[in-house]
């Protein structure tokens, strides 16, 4: 997982993670809200988000949720939830992306008025 | 009816990944492994897909939370020997895959280097690592031991040539074995290098 300390940006997996972080989840359901809010452009792979979760466990910006999802089978999926520090690293992301966002639509409309 | 294989593959990962998944479309399930050996079940064409994943990086703990997850995302795993050493109570150094600390020990990590992934298939694309930076990390492992296991072959040959007294004719027939094995081990480090440089070339402009 990569995030660029000087210029405030995440990769667009770990901010789908942090986002989809703000209720209780687990790997597959985390996979599945990213996959629908994308709109199936982003598919994560289990490697990619297991080590993406680490991270950021290890970053303190998500922590284990202690209720862990009960299976059919009894046995327990382990879950996540975002912390006070993950979601203030989210809010400043959308807000450098409302940044790129603004930027875009100021120059690209600007062109498309001249063309 | 189940079906039993001998088999090695030394391209450990991509070579043993395709026949799995030639065995899947031929309509065999893969039940069990050990060191050598496969065995299949029936099961429809197509029915399963497989990766091979490089997992020598993770210690034991590491791996078991790993093979949980992976259980929890609905694949099923199994693990599997990358090299042929046998023995109880090894303990090897493995410095190129995290920076001096990794150690390798039977019981444990050890000849359990690899994952073999089992996913249903759903039709969907079944890729483990999509995340650029991921992507480069993880073959940068796969490489280094490649290259590793390359430089330590070269390095040991020198030693037994210039230690050992044998005929011409088995010491031509060692090196000549040592030689194909250290060209096919520079033929994946240079196929990984080149994998390594198109992502990172990649990445400098995609996520």
């Amino acid at each position: 997982m990569r995030d660029n300390i000087k210029g405030g940006a995440l990769t667009e997996t770990t901010f789908f993670i942090l986002i989809s972080l703000f209720q209780p989840s687990h790997g597959y359901k985390i996979m599945q809200f990213i996959k629908e809010e994308t709109n199936g452009r982003l598919n994560l792979g289990a490697g990619t988000l297991y080590g993406a979760l680490n991270t950021m466990l290890k970053k303190g910006w998500i922590k284990s949720y202690d209720g862990m999802e009960e299976k059919e089978d009894n046995s327990r999926t382990k879950e996540y939830i975002i912390t006070e520090e993950g979601k203030s690293i989210a809010r400043t992301e959308l807000k450098r992306l409302r940044q790129v966002y603004q930027t875009g639509i100021k120059i690209l409309e600007e062109v498309k008025d001249n063309e | 009816m189940s079906k039993r294989y001998l088999r090695y593959f030394f391209d450990a990962l991509d070579g043993q990944q395709k026949w799995l998944n030639q065995m899947a479309k031929k309509g065999y399930r893969l039940v069990k492994t050990t060191n050598l050996t496969y065995q299949f079940v029936k099961c429809q064409p197509m029915e399963y897909q497989y990766r091979v994943e490089f997992v020598a990086d993770k210690y034991h703990r590491e791996l078991k939370d790993y093979e949980e997850f992976l259980a929890n995302m609905g694949y099923i795993t199994m693990e599997k020997n990358m090299n042929l050493h046998y023995g109880i109570g090894k303990v090897k150094w493995r410095p190129w895959l995290r920076k001096g600390t990794m150690v390798a020990t039977s019981p444990g990590n050890y000849n359990k280097e690899l994952l073999i992934i089992e996913k249903k298939n759903d039709g969907t694309p079944f890729a483990m690592h999509t995340d650029h930076a991921d992507i480069v990390s993880y073959l940068s492992k796969i490489r280094n031991t490649y290259l590793w296991s390359f430089l330590l072959l070269i390095l040991l040959t020198i030693l037994a040539v210039k230690e050992y007294e044998a005929s011409d004719l088995l010491r031509n027939a060692i090196l000549g074995c040592v030689a194909v094995l250290s060209a096919f081990y520079l033929y994946i480090t240079i196929r990984y290098s080149l994998a390594i440089h198109k992502y990172k070339q990649t990445k400098k402009i995609y996520e």
